[in-house]
Parts: C-alpha cells; structure tokens; sequence
C-alpha cells in the first residue's frame, strides 16, 4: 500500500482532524522559538524585600503606561519604575551611594537592581533557561 | 476496519513522539534551588543544581557569613577590628582571616604597596559612604597614607598571630567578598553539590559544568554606559568551573565640584585611580582574581597586562576611561 493508497482511505473528517493535531503540537514544539528565552513579555519581574518575596508581575501584563511601586524601608522610599522595556529603581535622597539607582534598567533575565540599605532585590526571572547565568559588575 | 487501524496507527505514533519530545524537554529542565541575602553591604545569591536544597543553601550561608562577620572591620566584635584596636598588640585570629592577611601580604609584596590591606584611614577621610561625602584635603590625605603601609604588618603564622602599629587600619574590603565566596564553595563541594553558582556582588563562583554539561554563562557590566545595566557583548565568559571579578567606577562613587571621585584608591598617590573604568579577572579562586582586579585597576591597563601575564591561570580584561577594551593574552579562550 502506498502513501496515497493510505490517504484514500481516510475520510475528509479524519483527515481535518489529524491536520489539526499535526499543527496543534507543531504549534506547541515552536512556541519557545517563537518566545525565545529573554524575551521580555514571557518574562516576570520578581521584587523581593528583606528576602522574602513581595511582588511578581508577567512583563506581558505591564500597562503600556508602565507602572510604578513603591518600596518603603528604614532609609526611605524606593520608587520601582516597570515599564514594557524592563525595571529600574529611583533611590530615595537618604541613600548615600544610590548604587540601585545607578545601576540603571535591567531589560533581560540575569542581573538583579540591589538596594542595601533597604534591602530590596529586583530581577526579572524567566521559565526558560537564561541567556546569562550572572553578571559580574 | 482498515481505516480505523490507519488511524490508531498515526495517533499512536503522534503520541510517542510527543512523549520523547516532552522527555527529553524534562531531562533540561533540572531543579534548581536558590536565595539571595543581604551580608557584605552587597547581596548574596547562592544558586545549586539540586531539588530542596534549602538546608544546604543555609549552612553555605551560615559559613560565608561567620567569615564575613570576622573580616568586618566595622563591627566591633569582628577578629578585624581587634587587630586595629588602638593598642597595638598581637592578636590571635582565626586560620581563615590569617589566610585571607597573608594572601593579601603576598600580593602587597608582589606589586610592592599597589594592593595594600592598611589602607583604611585612607578610605576613612574619603568617607564614601557617609550622606554628603566631600574631597579630602592634601593634607589630610597625606596624614592617612602615613598609616598605609603593608610591611608594617607582623604575622605569626605559627601562633596565627597578626600585630598592626598604632593608627593603622586594616581594611580587607578588596578581598574579603573573594574569600568568603570561596569558602561558600567549599561548603557546596563538602556537602555533595556538583553544580553551584555564587555570586557576592559581582564576585562570581561556578562549579560545574552545569547538569546539562553546559558551561556556566557570564556576562561582564559595560561600564561605558551609565544608567543601563548593559553587558559588554562581544565579551560573554564561559567556563564549566572557576571565577570571575570585576572592580569599577562606576557604583560607589561621588561627584563634587563636578568631578567624580570612586572608591578604588591608589595607595601611592591616596586618590582615585584614574586610568581604568573597570577590570574583570577570569580565574581558579574568587580571592585572587578579587585581589588581582583591585590591584589592576590602580596599576592601569599597561602595567596591569604585564602583571596579569606573570601570573598563571588568571586573565584579565580591562575597559579604559577612554573606552577602549584591553585583554590579557588568554582571555579570549573564555569568550564564546
């Protein structure tokens, strides 16, 4: 029997029904390459303070107008800014050396926004593997 | 009945290639346990290959920062503030503080004063970390760089003895973060951990390759531009095993009279060291490329290469205040 002999057999139904399944699961196999790792809207931002988690937001779900939280600790108020492109924070006056403020938007899975005084660790964290393991600064 | 078999067929296999597909997905994903804590004034990410790792997490957190608690010259009790006490006596301290003291004198030795642990008046009157920090006076700086001085330091290695003059201040804040790393990772390896990542402020330790045999992945901050945590990309790090150090200019910092003043001090001069941006040092252990950034990033990218091609198994790569990007002969064996 060849192969057209095969499909001879099948019905128009069983045919729309194994096309459908072929590209479901194709559709599943591509999805990470369609989303790769890094990619910032499958990725969440992940606030943590004193290091328990506080808050964790899909990057996909981020208001085009960004977004703003506020992280209160002993040396003051801590102003997370989230927005499509990635996380950043604004030290407070009190912080001596702003090193979180400095250390400017992270936009990828892999360096994390630490503010000591307050305690406070930002990162964005993704379910694939990550680009980069670390960053050394 | 011949298209019913056709069919069950096809689905049959449809379904056994999904579930070596979905096996095989799994085998990748590995369990991963991992917490962040706040010690060093930095944070402290310990990262292991191994389902409820929590216990071991917490006693290679208990060791590092029983370590970091002695290295601390800030908190009176630590071994350190001992020997500064202003009496001037020999002081019996632990083996791993020793070790930490008399690596430093290696180094200090090696590069002749450009990595110096009594550097701590000098760091005082720059006072980088108090609310409105201004430039020292000439004179002042002058005063603290009489108490800067590493041959002053009498260690006894016998009795684990470590003795300073009066007024001077032993500060091992250029290497203590290294060691306290390491010791981390000799905790992980004690306990049975084939795969880890540490990272203590940038003082990374990766012990490998990962489950998966991959090798670890590190990107290096790209200190050319401000207000943006990017990496520099030509110049991602691989490696199964081993370390990577970078000192900048760019966190602890202060400007004054328009001028920026970072905390990397040159003990010759008691300013800032002026040549280098920052430095990485790829290598073994995490206290020796800590010292060897340090002391690069005073020596300046020209003496800097020289010193680093003297010393085996250690690369540096060094980005200049002008932006240019300096690496040592090998370094490149670890970029991608």
């Amino acid at each position: 029997m060849n192969l057209k002999k095969y499909f001879e057999v099948l019905q128009i139904g069983d045919k729309i029904l194994l096309a459908g399944i072929i590209l479901f699961s194709l559709l599943g196999i591509m999805f990470p390459y369609l989303y790769p790792p890094g990619a910032l809207s499958s990725a969440e931002v992940v606030i943590s303070v004193q290091g328990q988690e506080k808050a964790r937001m899909q990057m996909g779900n981020i208001p085009a107008e960004g977004l703003e939280v506020e992280v209160a600790g002993p040396i003051g108020i801590h102003r997370v800014i989230i927005t499509e492109e990635g996380v950043r924070v604004i030290a407070p006056e009190k912080d001596p050396l702003k090193i979180c403020e400095k250390t400017g938007w992270i936009k990828r899975p892999g360096p994390m926004i630490i503010c000591v005084p307050n305690e406070l660790a930002i990162w964005l964290e993704s379910d694939e593997a990550a680009e980069l393991d670390g960053i050394t600064e | 009945m011949e298209r019913k078999k056709l069919i069950f067929y096809i689905i049959s296999v449809m379904v056994i290639l999904g579930l070596l597909y979905l096996a095989f997905s799994q085998e990748r994903k590995l369990a991963v346990s991992e917490e962040t804590r706040f010690f060093m004034d930095t944070a402290v990410t310990v990262r292991v290959f191994a389902a409820d790792a929590e216990e071991i997490i917490d006693a290679t957190f208990t060791a590092m920062k029983e370590v970091a608690q002695k290295a601390d010259r800030f908190d009176p009790e630590s071994e350190v503030s001992k020997i500064n006490d202003p009496g001037g006596e020999a002081v019996q301290v632990s083996p791993e503080i020793f070790q930490i003291i008399e690596s430093s004198l290696k180094w200090a030795q090696e590069s002749q004063g450009v990595f110096d642990i009594t550097i701590g008046s000098l760091v005082d009157v720059w006072g980088f970390s108090v609310q409105d920090p201004v430039v020292p006076s000439q004179k002042e700086i002058a005063a603290a760089l009489d108490v800067v001085d590493y041959e002053e330091v009498e260690v006894c290695p016998a009795g684990k003895t470590v003795k300073v003059p009066q007024g001077f201040t032993l500060d091992l804040g250029g290497v203590a973060k290294g060691f306290v790393v390491d010791r981390g990772m000799e905790v992980l390896k004690d306990l049975g951990i084939e795969a880890a990542y540490i990272n203590a402020g940038g003082d990374i330790r990766v012990l490998g390759p990962k489950p998966d045999g991959s090798p670890w992945r590190i990107g290096i901050r790209d200190p050319r531009v401000s207000e943006n945590s990017s990496i520099l990309e030509e110049y991602i790090v691989q490696m199964a095993t081993g370390s990577i150090v970078t000192s900048g200019d760019y966190e602890r910092y202060f400007s004054y009279d328009s001028q920026r003043y970072h905390h990397l001090l040159d003990p010759r001069t008691g300013y800032p060291a002026s040549v280098l941006r920052s430095v990485s040092v790829v290598g073994p252990s995490a206290v020796e490329a800590d010292i060897f950034s340090t002391l690069i990033f005073v020596l300046g990218n020209e003496a800097g290469r020289e010193f680093i091609e003297k010393v085996p198994d250690y690369e540096a790569l060094m980005v200049t205040v002008e932006g240019e990007i300096v690496v040592s002969s090998g370094f490149n064996n670890y970029i991608e």
